[in-house]
C-alpha cells in the first residue's frame, strides 16, 4: 500500500514540476519514485508472512477493498520493475514531457489496483484508472494519423469491452449478493457443492471473461490489437506489451483463478478453446507480417494465449508459471522494442530490413537481439523456455489438447522469430545509422540481458523468496 | 404472454416502453443532434425507473451527471465539429443484419438463460437504502478507498484531455512523445 | 413497507429483462454505426443497462453496494467521456471527419 501511495503522489509532484520545467528532471525523479516504490514492495514482500502489511494504513484501507497478499504483491513487483525497463531504454536523451510520465505513472497505479483488488468495484477502477492514460497516451503524437486511428480505435474497444465486463459484474452481484471477491468466492463453491445451477451467475462468468478476453487480446476479441500496437508511439506501444499484459493478466488470474476457481467446470473449456484459438491464430498472422512491428504485435497476441493456460492450471502451478512467463516475455519483449525503435531512427517505417547490417555495428547488441528472439521462441537455457516449460506441465494433465496446439505455435513462432537473424547478419546492404548508446540505456539493457539468462539457466531463482 | 405483460404495474410499463423506444431511436437515427436529445429522454426514463426501485439519490445524480454534464458535453461537441446534419454513409445492408443478428442471438441467449432466475435472488427489499444519508454513510466509510481513487482518476483524465487538446506552440512540443533526439 | 411498492407487484425478472434489451439495443448499435461520437453514445447506452440492472438488484436484495458501484460507473462514464471526446475532437482536426470506416490505415 505503501508503494501505491508513494506512486500516487509521486505522480502528482512530477506533475507540478513539470508545470515550469518542461525538460527538467522529471525523468530522474520518476526513476528515483519507482526505485522507493519497488524497494518498499520488496520489503512487503519479505514480511509479509510476519505482520499485516498495510501497517499504519490498516485502518483505512479495509481488506474487502484491496488485499496486499503475497501473489498481488509479487505481480506488483513485477509490474513496478516492467515499467522501469519500458522508462529506461525508451527515454531518448533524457527528453520526456513531465505530462507523459505523469499519465504513466497513474496508469501503473491503475495496473497496481488490479493486481491487488479484492473488491470488484476496485477492479473496475483500476480498468479504468490503467486504460484512461492509455488512450491519451497512443494518441500522443497528436499530427500522425497512424496514432490517432489507434488512440481511437484502442479507446472505443476499451469503451466497449468495459461496457461487457460491467454487465458480467452485474449478474455475478446479482447471483452472488456481493461484490467481495471472497464473499463471491464462498457463494460460487457452496453453489457447486449444493449443486445449485445458478444462471445468474454463469452469465455474469461468461460476460465477464468475454470482457476480460477483450483487455488481454485473446480469440475472439484480438482484432484491434495489431492495430492499437502499431500506431501507437513506441514506447505506449512497448508499455502495452508488457506493463498492461502484466496488470491485466495478474487481474484475470486473481478474478478467475483465486475468486471463480470453485467453478471451473463452467468456464475452463471455454476458456482453453480460446487460448488454443488465439496461440494458433497469433502465430499464423505473425509469419504473414513484413512490418516488424506487426509481427511483434501479433506474437503479443500468441504469447497472450500462452499466458492464458496458466489461468486454467491449478492455482499454485498456475500462480509461478504465471509470473515466470510474465519476468520472460517483460525482459526479452522490452530489449527487442528498444531495438526496433532505434533501428528505425525517425521514420515510422518497421520493415525487417531495417535490421541489415546489425551484426556488423556491434557485438552486444547483436547477442541481445540473439538471447532475446530466443527467449521469445522458447529455445533451453533462456527465460521464455522456463515460462513456456512452466505452463506447458501445468496444463498437461488437464488439457492435453491444448499443449500440442501450443507446441504447433511454437513451432511456427521460430520461423518468424528466427527470420530477423537473416537481416541482422547475413545481409550485405546495410543502411543501418550508428546510434548513440546513453550509459542508462547499457545499464537496462544489461538488466534486461541478466534477467532474461539467469531465469533460463536457473528458474527457481523466482521461487527463492517463497 | 400478453396477457402478463398487460399485467405488470402500468408505471413500469410506461417508462420502460419509453426507454426501449427512445433506445431504438439513438441507435437508428442517421442524425447525431436527434440521437443525444433521445438519449437525454432515455436517461430520463431510466432516473423514473430508479425512482420507483427507491434509489432516489442515483436518480438525482444520473439526471445531473449523465443527462446534464455527459449529455451536454456531447451535443457541446457535435455543435462545434458542425455534425448537426444527416452526414453519416449509409453502412452496408448486410452488416445490418449481421448486427442485428448478433445482437438478437446475445438477447435471446440471456433471456433464455436468465428465465426465472428472480428465485436465485436473496430478497430482502429494504426502503430507504437509496436515501442520501445512507449512502453517503457507507461511501465515506466503507467505500472511502475507492471514492478517493476516483478523483485521482479525474485528474489522471484531466492531464489527458488538456494533453491531447493543447495547441502545439512550437517545434519542440509538436515533436511532444520525444521523437527530438538532437538536443 | 408500502404494499403497492414495485417489490410486491414486479418480479426483479423483469427488470433483467428491460436491461438486457437495452444493452441489446446498445450493442447493435456500436455494431451498426460508423460516426465515432455516436458509437460513445452506444456505449454509454449500454452503460446505463448495466447502471439499471445494478440498481435492481440493490433495490430488491437490500444491499447498498450496488448502488454504490452505480456511483462511480457514473464518475467513470464522465471521465472516459471527457477523454474520448478529446481524442475524437483532435482526429477531427486532422481528418475532418469522425467516421470511423476511414480510419483504415493501419492494415495487414
Amino acid at each position: 500500500m505503501t508503494s501505491l501511495l508513494i506512486l500516487f503522489l509521486g505522480a502528482i509532484v512530477v506533475l507540478y514540476y513539470g508545470i515550469n520545467k518542461p525538460e527538467g528532471k522529471s525523468l530522474l525523479m520518476t526513476v528515483i519514485l519507482l526505485l522507493a516504490a519497488l524497494s518498499s514492495l520488496v520489503y512487503d514482500l519479505l514480511t509479509v508472512k510476519n505482520r499485516n502489511v498495510l501497517g499504519w494504513l490498516t485502518e483505512y484501507v479495509p481488506e474487502n477493498m484491496l488485499i496486499w497478499n503475497f501473489n498481488s504483491i509479487a505481480f506488483s513487483i513485477v509490474l513496478v520493475l516492467a515499467f522501469l525497463l519500458v522508462l529506461g531504454l525508451f527515454s531518448r536523451n533524457n527528453y520526456i514531457g513531465a505530462d507523459l510520465l505523469g499519465l504513466m505513472l497513474f496508469s501503473v497505479c491503475g495496473g497496481m489496483l488490479m493486481t491487488s483488488f479484492s473488491n470488484l468495484i476496485m477492479l473496475f477502477l483500476g480498468i479504468e484508472c490503467l486504460s484512461i492514460p492509455l488512450y491519451v497516451l497512443a494518441g500522443s503524437k497528436k499530427s500522425d494519423l497512424a496514432s490517432n486511428e489507434s488512440a481511437v480505435k484502442y479507446f472505443l474497444m476499451g469503451a466497449f469491452s468495459t461496457a461487457i465486463f460491467l454487465m458480467g459484474c452485474a449478474f455475478l452481484y446479482g447471483g452472488t449478493g456481493s461484490l467481495e471477491l471472497e464473499s463471491i468466492s464462498r457463494a460460487t463453491s457452496m453453489i457447486t457443492h449444493l449443486g445449485i445451477k445458478s444462471n445468474l451467475i454463469f452469465s455474469g462468468i461468461i460476460l465477464l471473461m468475454a470482457g476480460m478476453l477483450f483487455k488481454i487480446s485473446a480469440f475472439p476479441f484480438h482484432f484491434w490489437s495489431p492495430d492499437v500496437y502499431d500506431g501507437s508511439p513506441n514506447r505506449t506501444t512497448v508499455f502495452m506489451a508488457t506493463v498492461v499484459k502484466i496488470a491485466a493478466f495478474a487481474a484475470f488470474y486473481r478474478l478467475f483463478n483465486e475468486g471463480l476457481g470453485d467453478v471451473k467446470n463452467w468456464w475452463g473449456v471455454t476458456l482453453a478453446v480460446s487460448a488454443g484459438a488465439t496461440i494458433l491464430f497469433g502465430n499464423i498472422a505473425a509469419i504473414r507480417q513484413s512490418s516488424f512491428k506487426r509481427m511483434l504485435a501479433y506474437s503479443s497476441v500468441a504469447h497472450a494465449g500462452y499466458m492464458l493456460m496458466a489461468i486454467l492450471a491449478l492455482p499454485q502451478n498456475g500462480f509461478w508459471a504465471l509470473l515466470v512467463y510474465l519476468i520472460a516475455y517483460t525482459s526479452s519483449a522490452v530489449s527487442v522494442f528498444y531495438l526496433l525503435d532505434r533501428t528505425s531512427g525517425e521514420n515510422s517505417n518497421f520493415s525487417f530490413d531495417n535490421f541489415n547490417g546489425l551484426g556488423k555495428q556491434s557485438k552486444w547488441l547483436s547477442l541481445i537481439l540473439i538471447v532475446s528472439m530466443f527467449s521469445m521462441a522458447g529455445i533451453p537455457m533462456t527465460a521464455g523456455f522456463a515460462g513456456k516449460y512452466g505452463l506447458f506441465s501445468s496444463i498437461i494433465t488437464s488439457y492435453p489438447w491444448l499443449l500440442y496446439a501450443a507446441l504447433i505455435g511454437s513451432a511456427i513462432s521460430i520461423a518468424y522469430y528466427f527470420r530477423v537473424f537473416k537481416h541482422a547478419f547475413f545481409s550485405e546492404d546495410g543502411t543501418l545509422v550508428a546510434w548513440k548508446i546513453g550509459t542508462m540505456e547499457w545499464i537496462f539493457l544489461a538488466l534486461s540481458l541478466t534477467i532474461t539468462l539467469l531465469v533460463g539457466c536457473w528458474p527457481a531463482v523466482i521461487t527463492l523468496c517463497k | 404472454m400478453l396477457l402478463t405483460i398487460l399485467g405488470l404495474p402500468p408505471a413500469f410499463l410506461l417508462l420502460s416502453f419509453i426507454t426501449i423506444l427512445c433506445a431504438l431511436y439513438v441507435v437508428t437515427n442517421t442524425n447525431p443532434v436527434y440521437s443525444v436529445l433521445a438519449l437525454i429522454l432515455a436517461f430520463f426514463s431510466i432516473s423514473a425507473h430508479y425512482v420507483l426501485l427507491n434509489a432516489q439519490f442515483l436518480a438525482v445524480v444520473n439526471l445531473i451527471v449523465y443527462a446534464g454534464a455527459i449529455m451536454v458535453l456531447f451535443l457541446f461537441v457535435l455543435m462545434l465539429l458542425n455534425l448537426n446534419k444527416e452526414s453519416e454513409p449509409i453502412v452496408k445492408m448486410g452488416w445490418h443484419i449481421g448486427a442485428a443478428v448478433t445482437a438478437g442471438l446475445l438477447l435471446v441467449t440471456l433471456a433464455a438463460a436468465l428465465h426465472k432466475s428472480s428465485e436465485q435472488i436473496m430478497r430482502n427489499p429494504a426502503e430507504d437504502i437509496g436515501l442520501v444519508k445512507n449512502l453517503g454513510k457507507v461511501l465515506f466509510t466503507d467505500y472511502l478507498v475507492p471514492f478517493e481513487l476516483s478523483g485521482i482518476l479525474f485528474l489522471a483524465a484531466m492531464v489527458g484531455a488538456v494533453l491531447l487538446g493543447k495547441k502545439q506552440t512550437n517545434s519542440k512540443e509538436n515533436n511532444n512523445y520525444s521523437e527530438t533526439s538532437s538536443q | 413497507m408500502n404494499p403497492d411498492s414495485v417489490f410486491n407487484t414486479l418480479d426483479i425478472s423483469h427488470y433483467i429483462y428491460l436491461s438486457s434489451v437495452l444493452f441489446c439495443i446498445g450493442l447493435f448499435g456500436v455494431l451498426t454505426r460508423r460516426n465515432a461520437i455516436v458509437l460513445l453514445m452506444c456505449i454509454e447506452l449500454m452503460l446505463n443497462a448495466v447502471n439499471l440492472l445494478f440498481v435492481a438488484f440493490s433495490s430488491y436484495m437490500g444491499d447498498s453496494a450496488g448502488q454504490l458501484f452505480v456511483f462511480f460507473i457514473m464518475v467513470v462514464a464522465a471521465a472516459e467521456a471527457a477523454v474520448g471526446l478529446a481524442i475524437i475532437v483532435m482526429i477531427y482536426r486532422n481528418t475532418r471527419s469522425t467516421d470511423v470506416g476511414l480510419f483504415d490505415k493501419l492494415k495487414g
